[in-house]
């Protein structure tokens, strides 16, 4: 569906994006994550061709996007984080507008439909000037979706929307999916991404540094796994016991509640909990911490830029 | 190809027809044509307080001159407003929007052109309207030269527009297009005054340095002539006053080519810009 081959981006002597090797499947959702500058926009310019890469490639639906770029553009939506729309223009005037630019056949019939969707229709014939900014993105929302396109790419979708906003359009975003198309969606709102998205790549500093789907990343930077396991007493049968293991790590405890680090070879919670039955402890509940894409997210960028620190140093 | 062509010429209309009913909905051109027909007025007025005081029984095509008077003055209006339309859409952003989807420059560079172009057409018919009254009212015939002036100042204002469209592709920034517009008019403007101030010179016997400026200003006229729009106007205008035929046609073929020339250096600017802020 998209796919990225060598794609550089240089302004003079810096690097906003370097050898990016992107592939987005086709029915998958794909999360972009990067800090600021890290070359996300840089990244979705490229994409729509507004911006002319230094070097590499760019493949949309299978075809190169040089070769036919109007007509490859025609089956994409785009939502990006800042809704430069027309002020002066109706609601309705305005999504009528790109509907025709699109070519939607009865777009008065597929307005109506999604501006039902995300509770716009009663302002249809306000005029976009004085829409919130929550309304706005609703609006580029339905913009993107009017032509029923293929692919959605999309940069920061909620940012601007309160939490009712951000569900009504986390349940967009999920019935689309479940219509099979596909999106590409930047963002910095990481637990949106981990509830929409099924793939994620993360850029730093114009590298892609990782990309796996959610718990192959977090697998990545899992180096240990924390076991909080809760008993009706610990004692210290129980701790010597767990200290004897050798894929413990490292164990505390406070009051009843023991905290365990395991490597993370496999799954070591039978072996803890017949290692505790056998010093005479009763548990009571056990749980794996899991680790959140936040957390891979820092890990990962953290361990980059003491790597770039460390190279830097040499 | 033909396909190309199709997609081109639908989102050129398009955004035609949208920036037509954004400028009919705007401030700037009612008190663009009020102005132009203040003026007019204030002309006729004149022409038939002259018939009055000096007792003429007859002034040739007093209702001409007031009408190409309007022609110059909306023609500086599109003149500036297609100055700025590019680069005010790319200010607000709105620019960027567009070209997420199916739109590329040829396509944006000609709906913008054609935008002006029938704002133009839809103030000339306000025009024709305000003088068949003004007719009614004072009796002045309209001739086949005005209505010979009325189809030229279409092709004409297309050459007008067409300039404005090219400041507007090589700035970045709105104020920019508008100074670099202004400077240009008065440029074009001083050196055609200079130019004419010449004439009335006695060159028989110049100094070195006089006929040296005569030189480069007449070269300056005559890069002058080929460059700025409103020399295209004054001589298709001028050809309408001498009812002269070869000149009109000429004057509407080049004028033609003028707007071509410049609407293919514009998209060859715009493309380098870019769409970005």
């Amino acid at each position: 569906m998209l796919r990225t081959e060598g794609l550089t981006k240089k302004y003079d002597q810096l690097k906003a994006v370097v050898d990016l090797n992107l592939h987005v499947h086709k029915g998958e959702t794909y999360g972009f994550l990067g800090p600021n500058g890290a070359g996300k926009t840089t990244t979705i310019m490229m994409l729509l061709g507004l911006e002319k890469p230094t070097e590499g490639k760019i493949w949309l639906f299978g075809q190169e996007l040089s070769t036919d770029p109007m007509a490859i553009k025609k089956r994409i939506g785009v939502v990006l984080e800042h809704q430069y729309l027309y002020d002066e223009m109706t609601a309705w005037e305005y999504l009528n507008f790109f509907a025709q630019l699109y070519e939607v056949e009865n777009p008065a019939k597929r307005i109506s439909e999604l501006l039902e969707r995300v509770h716009l229709y009663d302002r249809k014939d306000d005029f976009v000037g004085g829409y919130s900014r929550g309304m706005r993105q609703k609006l580029s929302i339905v913009r993107a979706l009017l032509h029923d396109p293929e692919l959605l790419i999309l940069d920061e979708p909620v940012s601007a929307l309160d939490p009712y906003g951000i569900k009504e359009v986390r349940d967009l975003i999920l019935e689309e999916q479940a219509r099979g198309r596909t999106f590409f969606i930047s963002s910095h709102i990481l637990s949106e991404i981990e509830k929409t998205c099924s793939r994620v790549g993360i850029i730093h500093k114009g590298v892609l540094l990782a990309e796996d789907d959610m718990e192959g990343l977090k697998a990545k930077v899992r180096e240990e796994q924390e076991f909080t396991v809760e008993l009706e007493e610990v004692t210290n049968s129980v701790t010597e016991h767990l200290n004897q293991l050798p894929f413990v790590n490292s164990l505390d405890f406070e009051n009843n509640k023991l905290y365990i680090n395991t490597d993370t070879q496999e799954d070591y919670r039978p072996q803890i909990s017949r290692a505790i039955a056998a010093a005479g402890g009763t548990i009571l509940s056990m749980q794996a911490k899991e680790l959140s894409l936040e957390d891979a997210f820092v890990t990962i960028t953290e361990k980059n830029l003491s790597l770039l620190t460390k190279e830097a140093n040499k | 190809m033909k396909a190309h062509l199709h997609q081109r010429w639908h989102v050129a209309k398009l955004i035609s027809l949208r920036g037509l009913r954004s400028g009919l909905r705007g401030a700037v051109l009612p008190f663009a044509l009020t102005f132009a027909f203040l003026f007019a007025a204030v002309l006729i007025a004149g022409n038939v307080g002259q018939l009055g005081q000096e007792g003429l029984l007859a002034i040739p095509r007093p209702l001409t001159y007031p009408f190409f008077s309007v022609v110059y003055i909306l023609s500086f209006y599109l003149a500036l407003a297609g100055a700025l339309a590019i680069v005010r859409d790319r200010d607000r952003g709105t620019m960027e929007t567009l070209f997420y989807g199916p739109v590329d420059e040829v396509s944006y560079i000609f709906g913008r052109f054609f935008e002006h172009l029938l704002l133009f057409i839809a103030m000339l018919v306000l025009t024709i309207i305000f003088f068949l009254l003004a007719s009614l009212i004072t009796r002045f015939a309209i001739t086949v030269q005005f209505w010979q002036a009325c189809l030229l100042s279409v092709f004409l204002a297309a050459g007008v527009i067409a300039f404005g469209i090219f400041i507007s592709s090589i700035t970045k920034r709105t104020i920019n297009a508008v100074v670099l517009f202004l400077v240009l008019m008065l440029l074009f403007m001083g050196i055609q005054i200079t130019q004419q101030s010449l004439a009335n010179i006695d060159l028989s016997n110049p100094s070195a340095g006089l006929a040296l400026a005569v030189k480069v200003i007449t070269f300056l006229g005559k890069v002058v002539s080929w460059v700025s729009p409103f020399s295209y106007l004054s001589g298709g205008l001028r050809a309408v006053d001498l009812a002269s035929t070869g000149q009109y046609v000429l004057s509407l073929v080049k004028a033609t080519v003028y707007a071509l020339v410049l609407q293919g250096a514009s998209i060859y600017f715009f493309q380098r810009r870019g769409v970005r802020k």
